[in-house]
């Protein structure tokens, strides 16, 4: 059964996407790709955890539990990225 | 089971997530950079515990309400795009930084560049001023005089801006002599009428040699048209008042004016006091009005004086 909170989340979400792209397009990180890849694993997390309550429930909350780990796996490789792309620049400026 | 072991990948790619953006925090120098940074703290803090709390649901009588962890989420989005608008801002103001390093590189190279174009102007114009010399002293010297009253007249006239201009065009608005044969150039009297043809090509030869060089060339109207008259009857073009180019009107009355106090083989040059009334007789005729209005009271207050003859000038120059 599909929860309140959870169609809440998938529309702030999708509400979400046009901002997020356009956002995205003006930062500039390392790796910047694997914020893209991140933001989709959570957008694909949200979208799952809705579908689950109308179709394919296993294999949807497969899904969304697989793009949690895919969010946070990305997150901490960028911000890994990030950090090593700091030292460096300090590095070279020091 | 499979779920389990992506809850666990998610809690530890979180964590991790969390413990960096947190080093990040404590590193970052700016403020608007520390900012975003602590809302990413705020969100990887959330799914952390999200996803910790889905990790130990399947421990019995374990795990939050699901209600919690659904609002946590909720609270994700706003924070990660705002963290997002912070790290926008932040790129946008390094690309601005950047932009103005290279306009800074641009415009230091720019300046080299000039002092460079500067340094072979003046070689140049020492070139040119030797080949004068080497041909007639008399003239190299004429040179020197009319780019000294030039200058004057230019100052006095509130052209600051071309003053290195006017004083390099009074140098070189005869160097069109090297082309005219001896017989004529150094002929110790009157020239006859076509020899005064012939004399009268060194404007535009002048302006044609001048023009050849790239660096120069801004200088050509000035040595063209220095002997143009105000009421049209100069040469080599006929043109009339301000169609003559500024420059060629000042090179005009400080050459005349040189030309008429300087002694020659066949005749001594006039007193100042001659010159001045001849200038004045010319004025509106063969000069800019302007121009001797100018020039005048720079005769009468002696801030302009006849200059002398002798070599030393020429020699100081060349040096």
């Amino acid at each position: 059964m599909t929860q309140q909170s959870e169609i809440i989340t998938l529309v702030l979400s999708v509400a979400f996407i046009p901002v997020a792209i356009w956002t995205y397009r003006g930062i500039s990180l390392p790796h910047k790709p694997l914020l893209a890849w991140a933001l989709g694993a959570m957008f694909g997390g949200y979208a799952a955890t809705v579908i689950e309550g109308f179709i394919a429930p296993i294999l949807f909350n497969y899904v969304e539990h697989l793009a949690y780990a895919i969010a946070g796996v990305c997150f901490a490789t960028l911000g890994v990225a990030v950090l090593r792309s700091r030292v460096n620049t300090e590095g070279e400026n020091a | 089971m499979i779920v389990h072991v992506f809850d666990i990948a998610a809690a530890l790619g979180f964590g991790a997530a969390t413990v960096i953006t947190l080093i990040l925090v404590l590193t970052t120098r700016r403020t608007s950079s520390r900012r975003a940074m602590t809302l990413l703290v705020a969100a990887m803090t959330i799914m952390t515990a999200v996803s910790l709390n889905h990790t130990i649901s399947w421990i019995p009588d374990q795990g939050a309400e699901d209600l919690a962890e659904d609002y946590a989420q909720v609270i994700f989005l706003p924070l990660i795009l705002y963290a997002m608008h912070g790290l926008y801002q932040r790129s946008e103001t390094e690309r601005t930084e950047r932009a103005l390093a290279s306009v800074s590189e641009l415009d230091d190279r720019l300046a080299a560049s000039l002092e460079e174009l500067s340094d072979y102007r003046v070689s140049v114009l020492q070139s040119l001023g030797a080949t004068i010399d080497a041909r007639d002293q008399y003239t190299a010297l004429h040179s020197l005089h009319v780019a000294d009253y030039a200058v004057a007249i230019g100052a006095a006239l509130g052209m600051h801006e071309r003053l290195d201009e006017l004083e390099q065009a009074g140098l070189l608005h005869d160097i069109g002599k090297i082309a005219i044969p001896d017989v004529i150039l150094l002929k110790p009297a009157a020239l006859t009428a076509q020899e005064y043809a012939t004399m009268q090509r060194h404007a535009e030869v002048s302006a044609e040699i001048i023009g050849g060089t790239p660096a120069l060339d801004d200088l050509v109207p000035g040595v063209r048209h220095h002997h143009e008259r105000w009421d049209g009857s100069g040469y080599p073009a006929g043109l009339t008042g301000e169609a003559i180019p500024m420059e060629a009107r000042i090179l005009a009355v400080a050459d005349a004016f040189d030309a008429m106090t300087s002694d020659r083989p066949y005749r001594t040059g006039m007193p100042l006091d001659e010159a001045r009334a001849e200038l004045l007789a010319q004025r509106g005729r063969q000069f800019d009005p302007t121009i001797i209005d100018t020039f005048i009271p720079l005769l009468d207050e002696k801030i302009v004086t006849l200059r002398d003859y002798s070599t030393t000038a020429l020699q100081e120059w060349s040096s």
